[in-house]
């Protein structure tokens, strides 16, 4: 017996969870489809930006979505560093190589953490944990809430950074056409370095947003990545437009499948996805190459 | 579109680099196996394996075990080791499982190459299925430290020992605790909403409860399956309890997880008579009562403990607070008296003889225990006949043994304020 409620209820925890996958993809999709580089270490980002967000919290009291502005271009930092010592390396490598190497960060990294922060789950409570909003009888959480928002706010402004501004312009060409971009003046390398910060910076802070309401430990990234990568391929290699909305396909229909008895939860899911690589392989709103 | 030397990955091999990097993952972690040192006739010491999820999912409680076992450890080490084998050191050699079946097979191959004569573990029940299997092969005594599945037990192994409740003994005693304190509030809420985790210790907990639940007279209104690895939202689930109106929760799932489910109960404003975990890793954790304070007041569950009343128990409390510098908990006390039941049949089989330790452990008969039960004794299968799970209830902030009588230190709070008045 499922009344209208539950699956209202289902729809809208869905959706804003949809959300934060969409800002995940985007910063996955962002380094893939600019540097051809599939980054395995992008969910290890992402349990970093939680700490980073936890430490804020917990030790200056700082929360999360003013910590954003920490958060953001710390990673963009270190995004940046990893590239150019690691990553700018193996540009060239075959793609199991660069596999190996980008598993390679994501183990160093979760180890460090381990050993930094021990494998204790951690979670904050800000002021706003327990908020709560009801629409006509469906509940929407403040934490959940404020993270789809947040996390809709800054997929507009990435869509704005590589639409409008100069920065964004020398991406999607670097992206389209290396050689060209060389051509006409573009530091390609410089341009792989900031496109792997951003990614790293999205994704971290996509950490931040979800810290107010999930847990925080080394293997957390995990749980993100798998989803982030069929919300790629579902949405469409490199389109950004296909990861957004990929993403909050997935938080809907994975809110949906909550409806089916036992653990089939993940299997609409899953279905979805192979649909689209039957149906329509190049992704939602991929071109054909 | 990709010329000159930017090269090209199409959706095809995205797919297949995902899937081989998935797999390999687990590979890729396990640390290279070294080659196992010829053991010698001469005993200096007595190699030890210990098996258990130090990194990747179930970690947190790992380590807590594993630091439970390490404690016992050194204790008999710094008593002078095992006396029947003329002072030999326990060499404690410590494995990661990462949480995962075919890691924690190759650990134990490892472990059983370099020489060590026993071997604990494993935590997650899945994979310590796996890891009694490689021991039962080689003929390598195997103390389960914390595993709860019935079905590790029951395939006729020689070599496997629990001193720890199994599942069915888990579910139904638990069930029957919460029965006596349901019939003492009046006995009218009957209709439970069950949760549960989807791997083995999830299955066969649940299965046990089931029964349990049917014949103590509840009436099961929803039941949820979920996996605890992957799950980052449970509005949707929650609100299909909601919908069934339970007068109790019943959950039976890791930490993060089952601190998902409480918090999300609450989002929705989802307020029964209580939230009773089943071996539950949240309910009990002193952890969460410092995270959730307000959440955690009247959370129940029905876990392995330490007897209150036992006075050793109180001392290796205190040793344990003092050498880890964080609180003790069950699963550590598991990790404890386990070793003790070790370290018992070492001192008795005064041998590094496989065989001779196994043997020793089978005829175990230890009355001098922290947890609850008047003695560990292990029946054919190699169960301790018996083990206790205690119904905990957190109240004003210290988890409280209430049930079953013997072994309470508190009175039961049943039901339990509405929730409105739980967050004031």
């Amino acid at each position: 017996m499922v009344d209208w409620q539950t699956v209202a209820q289902s729809v809208a925890g869905g959706l804003l969870l949809g959300g934060v996958y969409a800002l995940v993809a985007l910063g996955l999709n962002l380094i893939f489809g600019v540097m051809k580089v599939i980054n395995f270490a992008h969910g290890t980002f992402m349990m970093l930006g939680m700490y980073a967000s936890y430490w804020l919290f917990t030790l200056y009291g700082i929360d999360p979505y003013p910590g954003i502005l920490l958060v953001a271009p710390l990673f963009l930092l270190l995004g940046v560093l990893v590239e150019r010592v690691v990553v700018s390396r193996i540009l060239d490598a075959p793609e199991h190589d660069q596999l190996l190497v980008t598993l390679g960060v994501s183990l160093f990294l979760q180890n460090l953490a381990l050993a930094l922060f021990k494998a204790d789950p951690r979670s904050i409570r800000p002021l706003y944990a327990d908020w709560s909003f009801s629409v006509g009888g469906v509940v929407l959480s403040a934490p959940r809430l404020g993270a789809f928002l947040a996390a809709l706010a800054l997929a507009g402004l990435f869509f704005w950074l590589l639409r409008s501004t100069d920065l964004g312009k020398a991406m999607r060409a670097a992206a389209e056409e290396r050689e060209g971009a060389i051509l006409v003046g573009i530091d390609v390398r410089w341009i792989y370095a900031l496109a792997f910060g951003i990614g790293t910076a999205l994704v971290a802070v996509a950490g931040s947003i979800v810290l107010p309401f999930f847990t925080v430990s080394p293997s957390v990234g995990e749980t993100f990545l798998l989803t982030a990568f069929i919300t790629v391929v579902l949405g469409g290699l490199g389109s950004f437009p296909g990861a957004l909305i990929g993403g909050l396909l997935i938080g809907l229909v994975e809110g949906l499948g909550a409806l089916l008895p036992g653990s089939l939860r993940q299997l609409p899911v899953f279905i979805l996805f192979v649909l689209s690589l039957l149906v329509r392989p190049q992704g939602l709103l991929g071109s054909r190459q | 579109m990709q010329q000159g030397y930017g090269r090209s990955i199409g959706r095809r091999d995205f797919l297949k680099l995902g899937l081989a990097a998935l797999a390999t993952s687990a590979a890729a972690c396990a640390p290279a196996a070294a080659p196992a040192p010829p053991t010698g006739p001469r005993v200096s010491e007595v190699k030890v394996g210990s098996l258990h999820p130090l990194t990747g999912t179930g970690a947190f409680e790992g380590n807590l075990v594993a630091r439970g076992v390490r404690l016992r450890i050194e204790e008999a080490n710094a008593a002078g080791g095992i006396k029947s084998l003329g002072g030999a050191k326990i060499n404690l050699i410590e494995a990661d499982t990462q949480g995962k079946p075919e890691v924690g097979q190759s650990e134990t191959e490892r472990l059983i190459r370099e020489g060590c004569v026993v071997l604990m573990g494993a935590f997650h029940s899945a994979v310590t299925i796996v890891t009694t299997q490689v021991a039962e092969r080689e003929g390598v005594p195997f103390v389960i430290s914390v595993a709860v599945s019935d079905r590790i037990l029951q395939r006729g192994f020689k070599y496997s020992f629990r001193q720890q409740p199994n599942a069915s003994m888990m579910g139904r005693l638990t069930v029957r605790a919460l029965k006596e304190v349901v019939d003492a509030a009046s006995g009218q809420y009957r209709r439970v909403a069950f949760i549960h985790e989807d791997t083995e210790m999830g299955q066969s907990i649940s299965a046990a409860a089931f029964s349990a639940l049917k014949e103590a007279g509840f009436e099961v209104v929803e039941d949820i399956t979920y996996n605890a690895a992957r799950i980052t939202d449970v509005t949707p689930e929650a609100s299909r309890v909601r919908a069934a109106n339970p007068d109790i929760i019943l959950i039976n799932g890791y930490y993060a997880d089952t601190l998902l489910w409480v918090r999300t109960f609450r989002d929705l404003r989802v307020s029964p008579k209580a939230i009773v975990g089943l071996a539950n890793a949240l309910l009990s954790n002193p952890n969460f009562i410092k995270e959730e304070p307000k959440l955690a007041e009247y959370m129940i569950d029905g876990n392995y403990w330490w007897n209150p009343n036992s006075e050793r128990a109180r001392r290796v409390k205190e040793a344990y607070e003092k050498r880890y510098n964080e609180p003790f908990t069950n699963h550590s006390a598991q990790g404890y008296q386990s070793a003790d039941v070790l370290v018992d049949a070492l001192e008795r089989a005064a041998s590094t003889d496989r065989d001779r330790i196994r043997e020793a452990l089978a005829k175990t008969k230890l009355t001098d225990i922290i947890v609850p039960g008047d003695s560990i004794e292990f029946d054919e299968t190699g169960q301790n006949k018996n083990a206790q799970p205690l119904l905990l209830q957190i109240l004003q902030g210290v988890v409280t043994p209430v049930a079953p009588q013997k072994y309470a230190a508190g009175r039961p709070v049943f039901p339990i304020p509405p929730l409105e008045e739980r967050l004031r």
